[in-house]
């Protein structure tokens, strides 16, 4: 259903790790592999960036699959790559704040 | 009371996974390659430390054979085998069965033997994870024991430090593959400290 008729809540993942852009390229291919097209269009899955740290922000219900694909993230741009969550917020701001 | 955070597997420690472990919060560790001078050096840090042993059976005979000589140790096991498996699942001396991608699918068969705790590894995670049939059968064992009120451990599976995960993210891991909107934080506090806690002779 579109956001805009049901207001969904979101949620803010912050990543600890590179912040290549191409780290995101590979986090959604894993996404993509395991929920597909519509999971990837569902969970409303995009790059945030908060204070140049990468953050991701999806609709609540799909934290714990994006965390899933975020655990299984073992390469991006050809380099051995392993991305940790360091806090799921619902305000950006609060995820600035553990940036400091 | 805080939560007393537990990562029930990594393959070797040095100080830079000690320091990632503290780091994130952890308090119990398990460690399938430990030596006594990194051991003592988590402990100055307020981390304990076990030692870890992992089989991976692929007979009944053979599993048996391996934990006649198990002391003191937290005792984890890779079934190779359906026999192996069902055998890993009500022996009281096996601490967690590790779930992994070639591990043989559950049937009612199993659900009746099955008493211990099973552990899900990251790191065996990552290597099925493009093994459709290996991740559809890991899935349904972790769904059964939630469904059974087995106790799930997650784990990481680390080799290095790079590869040790904050306890929040392994919590969200096993909430997606059993279809929670919560992290299962018993998962990687409650349920490994009981395991790490329990008395050996």
């Amino acid at each position: 259903m579109s956001e805009r008729l049901f207001r969904k809540k979101r949620r803010y993942i912050l990543i600890e790790g590179p912040r290549d852009t191409q780290v995101f390229e590979a986090l959604r291919d894993v996404f993509q592999r395991l929920y597909g097209v519509i999971g990837l269009a569902e969970s409303g899955l995009r790059k945030v960036d908060v204070k140049g740290c990468l953050a991701l922000a999806c609709y609540k219900e799909w934290v714990p699959k994006v965390v899933l694909a975020v655990s299984l993230v073992r390469e991006a741009a050809g380099q051995r790559t392993v991305l940790k969550t360091v806090k799921v917020s619902g305000t950006i701001k609060s995820l600035a704040e553990e940036i400091g | 009371m805080a939560r007393q955070y537990a990562d029930i597997y990594l393959r070797g420690l040095d100080e830079g996974c000690i320091a990632a472990l503290v780091g994130y919060g952890y308090r119990l560790a398990c460690v399938e390659n430990l030596s006594n001078e990194f051991a003592e050096k988590a402990r100055r840090l307020g981390l304990t430390v076990i030692r870890k042993r992992v089989f991976n059976p692929s007979s009944r005979s053979e599993l048996l054979r391996s934990l006649h000589e198990i002391n003191e140790v937290c005792v984890s096991v890779k079934p190779l085998s359906r026999e192996a498996l069902m055998t890993a699942l009500r022996d009281r001396r096996v601490d967690t069965v590790i779930l992994h991608g070639g591990i043989a699918e559950v049937d009612r068969h199993i659900l009746q033997v099955w008493e211990n705790a099973v552990e899900l590894a990251v790191s065996e995670l990552v290597e099925c994870a493009g093994n459709v049939k290996g991740l559809r059968t890991l899935i349904a064992y972790c769904r059964k024991a939630v469904e059974n009120e087995v106790p799930v451990a997650v784990s990481s599976g680390a080799a290095s430090a790079a590869e040790i995960l904050p306890p929040q993210q392994l919590a969200y891991v096993l909430a997606a593959l059993t279809d929670l909107e919560a992290p299962v934080l018993n998962a990687v506090s409650t349920t490994p400290v009981t395991i790490l806690r329990k008395d050996r002779k």
